[in-house]
């Protein structure tokens, strides 16, 4: 299952394969969600592969929060 | 003698009259009047006594009753130094008990005050970094087109790591 905020065209999913070779195409569904912003959020079984701007947004937040900790 | 006038038989008449008037002044009279005196002299004799002794213990009496009203004064300015002294302590004791007080209040509240302070730097910190990331977001969603979305994708998609 692969999240972005649009729907994905053939070249991007391929590249996509290029660099995860363990997903298969026949397994890829690509959901449209505006909230991940750019780029792509890619669940695997159990596995969560987040390369999406909203995950980066979400990691600076945590470390920021950290920093007031 | 009885050219003189003078008749014996009545003479020897007066003399024993006398004599017996003398006995029975003296027995009857005298004695007991002079008994009476001397009873009279003693009972004023052990009133005098009775007098002085009276004055005497009165005067004793003055003399304790000063001497008692001197100690008593004693004994009040005494009391009443110590009662000065006690009273004193107990304010002191009061003063130091208080100012400790006040000390333990200033420090307590200080350290309440800093306390929330540290919380409300925190609280205002974790509000800000949220206000910050929910800018950024909003900035993002407001800038990001569909075109620039797309070649951010493709970008990010480009630069991630491989994973086999």
């Amino acid at each position: 299952m692969i999240y972005s905020a649009y729907k994905l065209d053939q070249v991007e999913i391929e590249s996509i394969i290029a660099k995860f070779p363990f997903i298969k195409i026949e397994n890829i569904d690509n959901v449209v969600d505006k909230t991940v912003l750019a780029g792509v959020v890619i669940y695997h079984g159990s596995q969560v592969i987040d390369i999406s701007l909203r995950g980066r947004v979400n990691s600076l937040k945590k470390k920021l929060y950290a920093t007031v900790k | 003698m009885e050219n003189l006038g003078i008749d014996i038989k009545l003479l020897i008449a007066q003399l024993v009259n006398f004599v017996l008037f003398f006995f029975i002044f003296k027995k009857f009279i005298a004695k007991p009047f002079s008994k009476f005196l001397v009873e009279e002299k003693r009972k004023e004799e052990a009133k005098e006594k009775i007098d002085t002794e009276v004055k005497k213990t009165d005067e004793k009496l003055k003399t304790d009753e000063k001497l008692f009203k001197e100690r008593l004064n004693k004994e009040k300015e005494k009391v009443i130094k110590e009662a000065r002294e006690q009273g004193a302590k107990i304010k002191t004791d009061m003063l130091k008990e208080t100012e400790e007080e006040v000390i333990r209040l200033k420090t307590k509240t200080k350290e309440e005050l800093d306390k929330t302070k540290l919380q409300m730097e925190k609280d205002l910190k974790k509000e800000i970094v949220r206000l910050s990331t929910e800018i950024v977001e909003t900035g993002l969603k407001n800038y990001l087109s569909p075109q620039i979305t797309k070649e951010l994708t493709q970008t990010m998609i480009k630069n991630s790591e491989k994973t086999n």
